[in-house]
């Protein structure tokens, strides 16, 4: 039976759009939930830091209570004892109370304004009589000097229970909250501040902010009033506050919308669309070719029968490869039912778009076996464009496929001794090095915390790459050697190469890059870009200096201790794994 | 369907219509003499080998083949359970089976091994690789290796 070529490509045209439709719902259906969990994950990190700081406070209360027992469970209690503890302590005052809230004893000097505030019981005296562990006041600001901070906390004696009422140097809590809050993991950009019950900032690492005032971020201040997380539109800006448990206090953090959403933005936003849009580009090309193919065929019937008969064995052909995109098509709109997160989707689309790939390959070699002497020489030009175009998306889909599996397959940081994986991969590319009549010069290398398959795919790409670009001029010699500088570890790769003008020194490190035509240096242009995501996934990264004619420097920095860096990540990967367990 | 000989048949099981016919055209070019036999998925295979449904008695012939090439992936029963069935079966364990499909995924190649087949073949993308890989196959299992005769069955 016939099928007339109009009717078989509009069949194919309509299925190829109805495809790519669903292929894209499901696409932005993804990464819309991709946002919500880096939502979520925003406001985890400011949890956990109000946490950290709690406990901070807890842990500094509960060694103190003790000590304070011991010196002020007395009958009486001497003021020149607290004067002296006081200063030892940096205080500016300490006063000791009953369990009623009576003033027992002051250290001498302690202002009048402060025993009159501690008789009226303000909130922070009446939570600790209440029985809290510790409190903590807002900042004050006595008229007379520098900002306070008035820390009780309550101690047995056994005399009942008094309350122990310190004067803190609000500047020195202040510096040693912002640098806890230093330590933590931040996106860049972002702010973090710690605030009392009205909003005014009792401790930042942000250089521009002051304690003792309210935030100056545009609209922060009025938004903290009615609300704990939001965006600022003034700033384009998303925050959270979190309330310090056991204190009036929060944690504040703010940082700009671009960087919280990073990992859903750039690359990471448009890489799956390319994807997206090779499909499609495919679906076009095999369509176009497919017409082509048949108008040819068509003309040729009105010439002679024989011709005819040749005719019908394309249009069978076209059949099959309508058949071959159909299954292309079926393949997506499979893929797109799975809304897992993005890295797997690209990691399937790419293995089960090897298949229709290999069929258009094969059904076309088949095509100019049986008919090639029948054809035109144009429709066989189309045939063998239409063949290499196959086998270079094939190339590329390999490519899309070995990066997304390098967030996707992760495997435990182990020790690796890079010094053996760069032999190992010597031995690996040796085939390679002596068609160059290249040396390879290995120099000291050390050990790294790292994923010990991704550092060889790292060393394999960079080696082959100084292999690929080197100059037909002089006999190429690379040379790979590594240092521990303070708290990274750093790898150099240089050759004496073609080199890259720096203009292109950033550039070379994306997705499809490619500073050549295809004809003079093969490859998919991913190499670089998967070096780069290695170095990123290890918290690391890669840069290269250049200079054309004469050779390049490929360093890559990777961080020694990685998880000392990254305290609350690995937490956040261990609740993940926690909740992986739960649901499995 | 006349009887066949066992010691030269070839039996595949692939849901792919186009598979199937790209592989005897592969033999063709290899100037194979051996005859192939297709089946379309797991449960037409077992049907076959276990001669049952349209295999049953009085229906088509189903002469033990020398050899059985198997697709993973397929509908009703895959290659995998097929496999299994197979080398759980004391009448059909020891035909050989050799995996001839897409898949290079680590996980099928060593869950296959674990399972009992004797080669693991990836599908070559290309028509004459193809060839390249059913001459060689035939050469090693039907002119070096001795294989039991249907005097087993």
């Amino acid at each position: 039976m016939r099928i007339s070529p109009r009717l078989t490509l509009g069949a194919l045209t309509a299925v190829a759009l109805v495809a790519l439709v669903t292929f894209a719902v499901v696409l932005v259906d993804a990464q819309d939930s991709a946002r919500t969990e880096i939502e979520e994950r925003f406001r985890e990190r400011a949890s956990a830091s109000a946490e950290l700081t709690a406990s901070l406070f807890e842990s500094a209360s509960a060694t103190a209570a003790d000590n304070n027992a011991a010196r002020f469970g007395g009958a009486t209690v001497s003021e020149e004892a607290l004067g002296r503890r006081a200063a030892e302590s940096n205080n500016r005052y300490l006063l000791v109370l009953d369990a009623r809230g009576e003033i027992l004893a002051a250290s001498p000097g302690t202002p009048a304004r402060v025993r009159a505030d501690i008789a009226s019981r303000p909130p922070h005296i009446r939570d600790v009589l209440a029985g809290r562990p510790f409190s903590l006041s807002d900042l004050e600001r006595p008229d007379s000097g520098a900002p306070e901070i008035t820390f009780s906390q309550p101690f047995p004696t056994s005399r009942g229970r008094r309350v122990l009422v310190s004067g803190l140097d609000g500047r020195f809590i202040g510096a040693f909250l912002a640098g806890s809050l230093r330590r933590l993991p931040t996106e860049r950009g972002a702010r973090q501040y710690v605030v009392d019950s009205r909003g005014v900032i009792i401790g930042t690492p942000s250089p521009d902010q002051r304690a003792g005032t309210l935030p100056t971020e545009p609209g922060l201040a009025a938004a903290l009033r009615t609300s704990s997380m939001g965006h600022l539109s003034a700033s384009d800006r998303r925050f959270v506050a979190r309330r310090i448990p056991g204190t009036p206090w929060r944690v504040v953090r703010t940082a700009p919308e671009d960087r919280v959403f990073a990992s859903v933005q750039g690359i990471n936003r448009w890489g799956p669309w390319l994807l997206f849009a090779a499909f499609a580009v495919a679906a076009l090309a095999v369509i176009a070719l497919v017409r082509s193919v048949l108008n040819r065929a068509a003309a040729m019937t009105t010439v002679n029968a024989q011709l005819a008969e040749s005719n019908a064995t394309l249009e069978d052909r076209a059949r099959d490869l309508a058949r071959a995109n159909q299954d292309l098509e079926w393949t997506n709109a499979e893929l797109g039912r799975s809304n897992e997160e993005l890295e797997r989707f690209a990691s399937i689309a790419s293995h089960d778009l090897q298949e229709p790939l290999r069929k258009v390959r094969m059904f076309s070699e088949r095509i100019t076996h049986h008919d090639g002497p029948q054809l035109s020489e144009r429709s066989r030009d189309y045939l063998g464009r239409m063949s290499s175009a196959a086998e270079r998306m094939q190339d590329l889909i390999d490519g899309l496929l070995q990066y997304s599996r390098v967030t996707m397959q992760t495997t435990p940081t182990s020790d690796v001794d890079l010094d053996r994986v760069a032999h190992e991969v010597v031995g690996d590319l040796e085939i390679a090095i002596r068609d160059a009549g290249a040396r390879i010069e290995i120099g000291a290398l050390p050990h790294v915390p790292a994923d010990a398959l991704q550092m060889r795919q790292l060393l394999q790409n960079l080696i082959a790459n100084a292999l690929k670009f080197r100059r037909p001029d002089a006999p190429s010699v690379v040379r790979v050697e590594g240092r521990v500088l303070d708290e990274t570890v750093e790898i150099t790769v240089s050759d004496n190469g073609i080199g890259i003008e720096q203009r292109y020194a950033e550039r070379v490190f994306n997705v499809f890059e490619r500073l050549h035509p295809r004809t003079a240096y093969p490859g998919t242009g991913m190499g670089l870009a998967l070096c780069r995501r290695i170095a990123e996934r290890h918290h690391g990264s890669i840069a290269v200096d250049s200079t054309p004619g004469e050779g390049s420097t490929f360093t890559v920095s990777l961080p020694l201790h990685p998880t000392d860096r990254h305290p609350l990540q690995a937490s956040a990967a261990r609740r993940k794994e926690e909740d992986r367990r739960a649901t499995s | 369907m006349r009887r066949a000989d066992t010691a030269s048949l070839i039996l595949l099981a692939d849901d792919d219509e186009e598979d199937r016919e790209l592989t005897r055209e592969a033999m063709a070019e290899a100037r194979l003499n051996n005859e192939l036999r297709c089946v379309a998925d797991g449960v037409e295979l077992m049907d076959y080998l276990q001669r049952r449904g349209e295999y049953g008695e009085g229906g088509r012939d189903a002469t033990r083949p020398g050899i059985i090439l198997l697709d993973l992936n397929m509908p009703r029963m895959d290659g995998r359970e097929a496999l299994a069935a197979i080398k759980n079966d004391p009448a059909l364990r020891h035909i050989p089976v050799v995996v001839l499909t897409t898949s290079k995924a680590e996980k099928d190649i060593v869950r296959t091994y674990e399972l009992g087949v004797n080669s693991f073949i990836t599908k070559p993308v290309t028509f004459d690789g193809l060839v390249e890989v059913v001459r060689g196959f035939s050469r090693y299992w039907f002119e070096i290796v001795e294989l039991p005769g249907e005097s087993r069955a």
